[in-house]
């Protein structure tokens, strides 16, 4: 077995112990990677770090579940820190929004425009969108998941996840096409 | 047909680069979080419900070769009193140790019944002796105090005991007419068909009491498990993140003991009330300690019920009555009471101190006070041919009951200070120990008779299973 595999071998049976030690290094092994996309999913850091407690949570209770013949620990890590996104999302009052039964789907933005981005700015840009309107972006771009998919865990229809994803689309663009042409 | 995506590569790349909240912020919270919902020490609370199975089955596992061998024992028992005097010669024990007027008359007589027919026997052959001892003295139970005192003289001579009590006993002559031990036989009928009505009834009483007892004690000891899990389980998420400082504080545990015989004591299957069943004997301990650090702590508990066995045969009363008036030809009946176990109430208060992680050997004193005892009342006719021969030896009557209060109880130490030896070993709130302690002092010394002097000491091995129910905020570390 490598090295980092055996750590983590080593962590988890740690975990399963409920070592604090063993946590705490399962916790800052994977911090980088998870906090950031909790901050992604978030308005601020505060919302961040409780999504991820949340998420890490559930990872150390069910630390017994894991099966590394299924995946590796960060993707399982990853999609539990992507649910509990979901949850503390769910759980908040969402503004309602009127959707309009008419509306054009707008493409997806242009890599190069992305490319010249700072990452605070973007990252900035996206938490100003409305909380499902990132949530759907975020599943959808980064996550890869499908409209159906999306539509299936959200509890949406998937012209309500296209909706948001063209909105999202509109927004961003707004923001992004006209830095990129001062650029 | 996929849809146009946006390349999520490029826009982790860039969202990845983002400045991150600091990790050592984020893990204090996260341990709180921890804390708060999976404590260290306490991997998932099911570890709680394992507490009174365990327990549970702890006891059925001691309780096990009791329960295997008590038909054993009550088929072994029943000839010995069905070949005794019965219901008559109780109510004389019964006098002797509880001092009815009313059924020591009843001895007397039933006694005397006995007596007449023996006597009977002795001048005739042995093997018909015997027969005639065991149906003669049921006689003189059934056919109530007529029978007796109308075949000889009823004399209540009734020697005391060394302690006060009377055993009385009816003495009768020779018999006189070959009719009255046809009369005796009749009457040896009748009792012996009231002797299964009251067996069976006595039988029937006894299961209703064990059972009472059984189920009371179970909701007790129900109600008391489910409250401890209630507060385990309801304090368990108050649990804050471990607080700096000594390690020092008081703790409370409960738990139950299992005590074992050693040397010549003998095990006994008998409850505090003198009836089979020894689930009364399991009440829980609460237990406190307090914590000077991690290696060393002090320890009081608070023991009720305990059970303690006594060595096989501990004879503390007899008295002989010898008859010789028929030249040469003699009964002696011998009345005995030997006991088979005693209940304290116990205060150990003892140190602990621990050489290896969580092994903690400890000393200590405990005070004991004698609550009840249960000892078996015998009593047993012998008769002697004119070489001074035993012809017969026949148990008249026998009876394992409590002796609280009476003569026998006041004969012994009631209270009694003893030493004790522990071992323990600590893991995530239980404790199984090991506890070894003997009396300073005997809890019977008595002369019997004139050549023998009972003595015995108290000393025990226990065995124990304890459960922290709750310890203070500077021991959840």
């Amino acid at each position: 077995m490598p090295p980092i595999e055996d750590d983590i071998a080593i962590l988890i049976r740690g975990c399963l112990k409920n070592d604090r030690k063993a946590q705490e290094q399962l916790y800052g092994r994977f911090y980088g990677a998870m906090v950031n996309l909790c901050l992604r999913y978030t308005k601020n850091e505060e919302d961040a770090v409780e999504v991820l407690n949340n998420g890490f949570l559930k990872v150390f209770k069910k630390i017994d579940q894991y099966d590394p013949a299924k995946a590796a620990l960060s993707t399982w890590i990853r999609s539990i820190i992507v649910h509990a996104a979901i949850d503390f999302i769910r759980v908040q009052k969402q503004p309602v929004i009127a959707l309009s039964a008419q509306y054009e789907e707008a493409s997806p933005i242009e890599n190069e425009a992305v490319q010249k981005m700072a990452s605070d700015e973007l990252l900035t840009i996206i938490r100003d969108l409305p909380s499902t309107t990132r949530l759907v972006f975020n599943l959808y771009v980064i996550e890869g998941f499908s409209h159906k998919e999306i539509a299936s865990i959200l509890d949406i229809t998937e012209g309500t996840s296209r909706w948001h994803l063209s909105e999202a689309r509109k927004s961003l663009r707004q923001i992004i096409h006209p830095q990129h042409m001062k650029t | 047909m996929s849809e146009p995506r946006e390349n999520k590569h490029i826009w982790e790349d860039i969202l990845g680069k983002t400045g991150v909240p600091p990790l050592a912020d984020s893990w204090k919270a996260m341990e709180r979080r921890l804390d708060k919902d999976a404590p260290a020490g306490s991997r998932k609370k099911g570890w709680r419900w394992l507490l009174p199975l365990f327990l549970l089955l702890l006891i059925g596992v001691c309780n096990y070769h009791r329960i295997v061998d008590l038909p054993r024992e009550r088929t072994a028992n029943r000839p010995t009193v069905a070949a005794g005097s019965g219901e008559n010669a109780a109510a004389g024990l019964d006098a002797g140790s509880g001092g009815s007027a009313g059924a020591g008359s009843d001895s007397g007589s039933g006694a005397s019944a006995g007596s007449g027919s023996d006597a009977g026997s002795g001048a005739s052959t042995a093997a018909g002796s015997g027969v005639t001892a065991g149906t003669s003295s049921g006689t003189g139970s059934g056919a109530g105090a007529r029978t007796g005192s109308g075949s000889g003289t009823r004399s209540d001579r009734g020697p005391r005991l060394a302690s006060g009590a009377t055993w009385d006993r009816g003495e009768a002559g020779m018999p006189a007419a070959a009719e009255e031990a046809a009369a005796a036989q009749q009457a040896a009928r009748d009792t012996a068909t009231s002797k299964i009505q009251d067996r069976a009834t006595s039988k029937t009483q006894d299961r209703a009491t064990s059972k009472t007892q059984d189920t009371a004690t179970r909701k007790t000891g129900d109600t008391a498990t489910s409250k401890t899990q209630d507060t385990a389980t309801r304090k368990s998420p108050k649990k804050k993140t471990p607080p700096a400082g000594p390690y020092k504080g008081f703790a409370a545990a409960i738990g139950f003991n299992q005590f074992f015989p050693l040397g010549a004591q003998e095990n006994a299957h008998f409850n505090s009330s003198g009836t089979n069943g020894t689930i009364t004997d399991y009440l829980p301990v609460p237990e406190g300690r307090y914590y000077f650090s991690r290696k060393f702590y002090v320890q009081a508990e608070v023991q009720f019920n305990t059970p303690q066995y006594t060595s096989k045969d501990l004879l503390a009363s007899q008295q002989v009555i010898l008859d010789t008036t028929y030249g040469g030809f003699g009964l002696k009946t011998s009345n005995s009471v030997y006991i088979k176990k005693l209940y304290y109430f116990n205060l150990p208060l003892s140190a602990h101190y621990s050489p290896l992680k969580n092994l903690y050997l400890g000393a200590g004193l405990e005070y004991a006070r004698l609550t009840n005892g249960v000892a078996l009342f015998q009593q047993r006719n012998a008769a002697y041919n004119g070489a001074n021969v035993s012809t017969r030896d026949s148990v008249t009557y026998s009876k394992v009951q409590p002796f609280k209060g009476d003569s026998v109880y006041r004969r012994l130490r009631t209270n009694e200070w003893r030493l004790f030896l522990d071992a323990n070993y600590q893991w995530k709130g239980f404790t199984l120990g090991l506890r070894y302690n003997r009396a300073l002092d005997k809890f019977i010394n008595v002369q019997v008779s004139s050549t023998e002097v009972t003595q015995s000491r108290n000393s025990s091995l226990q065995l124990y299973l304890r459960y922290t129910i709750w310890r203070q905020r500077s021991l959840k570390k």
